[in-house]
């Protein structure tokens, strides 16, 4: 009776502690003292993977099969590396795109479709739902194992299921608290996962300490527990791996490597509960220690209990609690049962708010947008609406459906099927989404009619090889089906499938399934055309590093290395007064000794520097040392953080600034490279800073404008917001150009050679600019021989070249009476393309200066005559990087002629780029 | 800015780690002889296992790879 | 006192901005896009106030202002250079002949109005 009150108690009191865990969590969050936002709760959160099949059924799988059960924590620890490539892209992106479910993401990266989110939600659904219910089976049945009988057994086994009822209504209790606080699905869940967090450090605990006391306490260590296992035959063949299940062991680690990120509850604590990218990096190994701790006494635990109720059938499942209890363990028993507990409803928990989240925004948003037959209304103006509340009961709601339906599932299906199978079933399933989740952030070219394609087989084999089989198991289904195979066809059986039988069951449905899915993700998608919203995301998904990084840290947030700061002023100021000047400033603003600069101290230096070299250079300079921010633009951010109207323009050129940022560095060490050679780069590096500013100072002037005088007229602010836009991206033009023709003299530049058929590239061009042409009513004439041979070329650089020149001849030509001949023919085994403009021509002097950039002659300060920019210079590069020649001829006023030449094919074996 | 080598790295680090523990270099260990009463797959495994966890701590923990 | 200013620059986007300031703050603005312009215009109007670019075509700020400040009915003008030229050297040039002040690009929109109220007075 005692053990009964203690068990329970124990149980309530443990509950009671996991909601005020959340609530403390709450709070923190609330008064901004988040105890989520570090690496060691984040890692934490991660393994919630492990759930009662980690903590009762490993025991059982070990007992059976010995090693294979490692392979569902090999394939995360193995996949753990590539996190850093594979998971904080995915972050990244959720975080860009406000992304909080895998049904979201997989909808959003392929032209934000319905159907696919609806598909992925079912996917979830219908593979995560029996494994919540065998959760809810692992906490009735480690009831019925710790509690003796209090009458005949059938009494005790209702009692435990409506114990499992009681906690099936607390875990909702629990999860609509904490898992719904907010309309803005994208809000974290501190509380939640704190709580979580804080069951994976019990289940931890609990666990060791069983295992240590099996392994110390019971037995005398892991070299004796496995010297008595080797004297039975029938636990001696455990020692070993049969060599049949090579290929299961290696499919079942790969089914792992792709749960640990594609599982809705994964994808929630991973992803969507990321406060900051960088804990990844210590989840990384962190979590695979976790993984590590958890299974080293597994095997020590189910051979001391196979040695231990040795011809007795005590189900080995159970293995973790039936030895501490066979002993009289008491304590330890509660604790152990507690933490199985735990195990079990940090996943119910997790998976249920990920899950709630997927079927309402991908089921029943759409269905009831579609209802109200309000089209034309976005998801955002509706939360405007104060459908809030309703959002939110709704998510309230299907939580509590799904944790019922889970319950019901328990109880009319899952009591036949292990912890370890019906898992498995799950990952499987889950796994089908990872064609669409990795070809979508690797992959430009996947489509909407490649990822349904794929989904749909990969999820009809699923279905077919490892549900129907349980279907049949619980009679529903005549067992004809996996004698006879489908329509009496024998290849047709849900196993062995097609008639492979290599592997097991489960590894076969992973082969066949992810094997069918991939093959029609990537045929669907080479054979279908994206539309325009597809490749849209898919550009934003897949090229999410080179757009833009989150901007976190602000005033008083470390932006520097103090030393490289010192290090930096010093060179200038010499080394007393830098250390000096940092030491006053840090003193008068009360800054704690550290080794980081904040944006202040940095900006203090910046302002120190600009006394001695001007205050462009000291940028350049100072932003060298900077790590993640730029400073010129910062203050710009503020005043355009401001108004909602401007969102636009501060996203182009936080975009801007990071590239300036990258221009800077580069230029720096351009600069430092060059110095030892030719001085004359010096002036390089001063004319595109110098460039740079004509843009910096409209957009600064501008943006104070519209800072200082908000009565503007809506047309003058749109005239205003519009001149920023367009300086903002004369900058990046500008950048773009830098970076090429830094890579192009730094010989870094590769060029995909290929045949091109140089007439092709004359048109595709020429049809670029067709509508300037027609608008400035130039007259074209095009001769291009007929028998061109084609050139060997990278297509997209000339492109390139052939666009520089066009522009330029439209550029430059008659104003009134413009005319452009564009011919190009085989002379001397080399194809020769002119550009002939009839404008005011090249004068000799300049003439040689049009292709070196804008270098100016020392101390020059008149502009030069024609066009500025990197247009032509990059051009002559890239045509002698083919091996080819670029020149203009001109007469005063007699238009310009550029041309240039390329060895055709047949002329140009050699070629070793 | 995280270490521009610390991608390759951790992919190296991937590579090698899932052709120890996968066939055929598993089957070197996969024998019938123990170690201090322990069978020796499962000196291997743990052993490769607990190397990847350090190897990914020094790597990540590393001052000069966190800049 | 006359309240006339000219902004001699060949960016569009800086005349834009520099026109709108100058009018907010009451001066009646003439623009000129190279130095000979400039000079044209300052000959005819005789503005109180000149901001003045250095990099231009034809003729570049440093000579327009040397000429402002050598020729009598000219010379009162108070030149302000704006200019993307940073160095040591070009800002002592700009004084050399006789800007009133040197402000380098990108400038304070609000300190460069202070000024020029300053120096209109």
């Amino acid at each position: 009776m005692s053990l009964r009150w203690l068990i329970l108690g124990g149980a309530c009191l443990y509950l009671a502690l996991l909601f005020g865990i959340a609530y403390l969590g709450e709070q923190r969050a609330r008064r901004g003292r988040s105890l989520v936002n570090n690496p060691y709760i984040y890692s934490l959160s991660l393994a919630v993977y492990c759930t009662a099949w980690t903590y009762y059924g490993s025991v059982g799988q070990a007992a059976q099969q010995g090693v294979q059960f490692l392979t569902t924590y090999l394939g995360p620890t193995l996949m753990a590396p590539l996190w850093w490539v594979v998971l904080r892209k995915i972050i990244r992106i959720c975080k860009a795109q406000r992304i909080t479910t895998l049904a979201d993401f997989i909808s959003a990266r392929y032209g934000n479709d319905l159907a696919l989110g609806s598909i992925v939600t079912l996917v979830c659904v219908f593979g995560v739902l029996p494994y919540i219910s065998i959760q809810l089976k692992a906490i009735a049945a480690s009831l019925s194992v710790v509690l003796p009988p209090p009458g005949p057994k059938g009494d005790l086994l209702g009692w435990a299921d409506d114990t499992a009822l009681y906690v099936t209504v607390v875990l909702a209790g629990f999860t609509i608290l904490f898992g719904t606080r907010q309309v803005d699905a994208t809000e974290r869940h501190e509380g939640m996962v704190t709580a979580i967090a804080f069951e994976s450090l019990f289940k931890l605990v609990a666990f060791m300490a069983v295992g240590l006391y099996v392994t110390y306490g019971v037995y005398d260590g892991f070299g004796d527990i496995f010297a008595r296992a080797g004297r039975q035959p029938g636990l001696r063949v455990l020692f070993v791996l049969p060599e049949a299940q090579y290929a299961d062991w290696f499919w079942l680690t790969v089914v792992s490597m792709l749960a640990i990120f594609l599982l809705p509850r994964q994808f929630q604590v991973a992803v969507k509960e990321n406060v900051n990218e960088a804990h990844l990096s210590r989840a990384i190994w962190l979590f695979p220690l976790y993984l590590f701790l958890i299974n080293l006494f597994v095997l020590p635990v189910a051979f001391g209990g196979r040695l231990l109720f040795a011809g007795q059938s005590v189900d080995a499942d159970t293995y973790v609690l039936a030895i501490p209890q066979y002993f009289g363990q008491e304590g330890l028993t509660l604790m152990t049962f507690l933490g199985g507990l735990s195990a079990a409803t940090s996943m119910i928990i997790v998976s249920t708010v990920a899950l709630s989240t997927m079927v309402n925004n991908n089921l029943l948003v759409p269905i009831w947008l579609y209802r109200s037959s309000a089209r034309h209304r976005s998801a955002a103006a509706l939360a405007q609406q104060n459908v809030g509340r309703l959002l939110l009961n709704s998510r309230r709601i299907v939580i509590i459906g799904i944790l019922l339906l889970a319950y019901l599932y328990y109880r009319l299906v899952s009591e036949r099927f292990s912890l370890v199978s019906i898992g498995l079933i799950s990952f499987v399933a889950v796994a089908q989404l990872a064609p669409a989740v990795l070809g979508g952030i690797f992959w430009r070219g996947g489509t909407r009619v490649g990822t349904l394609l794929g989904l749909s087989v990969g999820f009809g084999i699923w279905f077919f090889t490892l549900v129907v089989p349980t279907i049949v198991a619980a009679g529903l289904l005549s067992p004809t089906i996996l004698a006879e195979g489908l329509g009496g066809m024998r290849g047709l059986r849900p196993y062995p499938f097609l008639g492979l039988a290599a592997f097991s069951p489960v590894p076969q449905a992973v082969f066949w399934s992810l094997l069918f899915n991939s093959g029609a993700y990537f045929l669907g998608s080479l054979l279908s055309r994206p539309s325009v919203a597809e490749r849209n995301q898919a550009e934003v998904f897949v090229r999410i590093f080179r757009r833009s990084s989150s901007r976190d840290g602000g005033r008083g947030v470390g932006i520097a290395s103090l030393a490289d700061v010192q290090a930096l002023l010093a060179r200038f100021l010499g080394k007393e007064r830098a250390t000096f000047a940092l030491q006053s400033y840090r003193r008068r603003h009360r800054l704690p000794d550290s080794s980081e600069a904040d944006y202040g101290t940095v900006n203090h230096a910046r302002r120190l520097l600009a006394g001695v070299i001007g205050s462009a250079s000291a940028h350049v300079l100072v932003t060298s040392v900077v790590r993640e921010e730029t400073l010129v633009l910062d203050d710009l951010f503020e005043i355009l953080n401001e108004s909602q109207q401007l969102v636009y323009a501060n996203q182009r050129l936080q975009q801007k600034s990071e590239e300036l940022e990258k221009v800077g560095r580069q230029l720096r060490r351009a600069n430092q490279a060059l110095q030892k050679v030719d001085h004359l780069k010096d002036e390089f590096i001063s004319t595109v800073t110098h460039e740079m500013r004509t843009p910096i100072t409209s957009i600064r002037a501008f943006s104070e404008i519209l800072q200082d005088h908000p009565k503007l007229s809506a047309q003058e602010k749109d005239h205003f917001l519009s001149t920023i836009i367009k300086e903002a991206d004369r900058m990046e033009r500008l950048i773009t150009q830098v970076l090429d023709l830094e890579k192009f003299e730094s010989g870094k530049q590769t060029l995909r050679i290929e045949p091109v058929a140089l007439d092709e590239v004359i048109r595709d061009t020429l049809d670029s600019v067709s509508q300037v042409i027609k608008e400035r009513n130039i007259r074209l004439r095009v001769d291009i021989s007929p028998h061109l041979p084609p050139v060997a070329a990278d297509a997209d650089r000339l492109t390139q070249v052939v666009l520089n020149l066009v522009s330029n001849a439209i550029k430059f030509c008659d104003a009134r009476d413009g005319s452009i001949r564009i011919s190009s023919y085989l002379i001397d085994g080399q194809v020769k393309v002119n550009v002939i403009d009839n404008g005011p021509g090249v004068p000799p002097e300049s003439r040689a200066m049009i292709f070196e950039g804008f270098f100016q002659a020392p101390h020059q300060t008149t502009k030069k005559p024609v066009g500025s920019g990197l247009g032509l210079t990059i051009s002559k590069k890239i045509v002698e990087y083919h091996r080819g020649r670029l020149w203009v001829e001109s007469e005063a006023g007699q238009g310009a002629k550029f041309s240039f030449t390329l060895p055709s094919v047949g002329h140009h074996h050699k070629l070793t780029y | 800015m995280p270490h521009p080598r610390r991608q390759p790295l951790l992919f190296t680090i991937f590579v090698i780690f899932f052709f120890l523990l996968h066939f055929p270099l598993l089957s070197i260990a996969n024998r019938p002889f123990t170690l201090g009463g322990i069978p020796g797959l499962y000196w291997y495994i743990f052993g490769t296992w607990l190397l990847m966890i350090g190897l990914l701590g020094i790597l990540l923990e590393r001052k000069r790879f966190k800049r | 006192m006359n309240k006339k200013v000219l902004i001699v620059d060949d960016e569009p986007s800086i005349v834009l901005s520099l026109d709108f300031l100058m009018k907010k703050n009451g001066f009646e603005v003439f623009i000129a896009r190279d130095g000979e312009e400039a000079l044209q215009i300052a000959r005819r109007e005789k503005p109180r106030v000149m901001v003045l670019d250095v990099m231009m075509p034809k003729v570049d700020g440093y000579e327009v202002c040397a000429y402002l400040k050598a020729s009598p009915e000219l010379a009162a003008t108070r030149v302000i250079f704006l200019s993307a030229k940073s160095k040591e050297e070009d800002i002592r040039r700009g004084y050399d002949v006789g800007a009133d002040l040197y402000l380098t690009k990108p400038f304070s929109t609000r300190s460069l109005m202070k000024q020029v109220q300053e120096l209109a007075q």
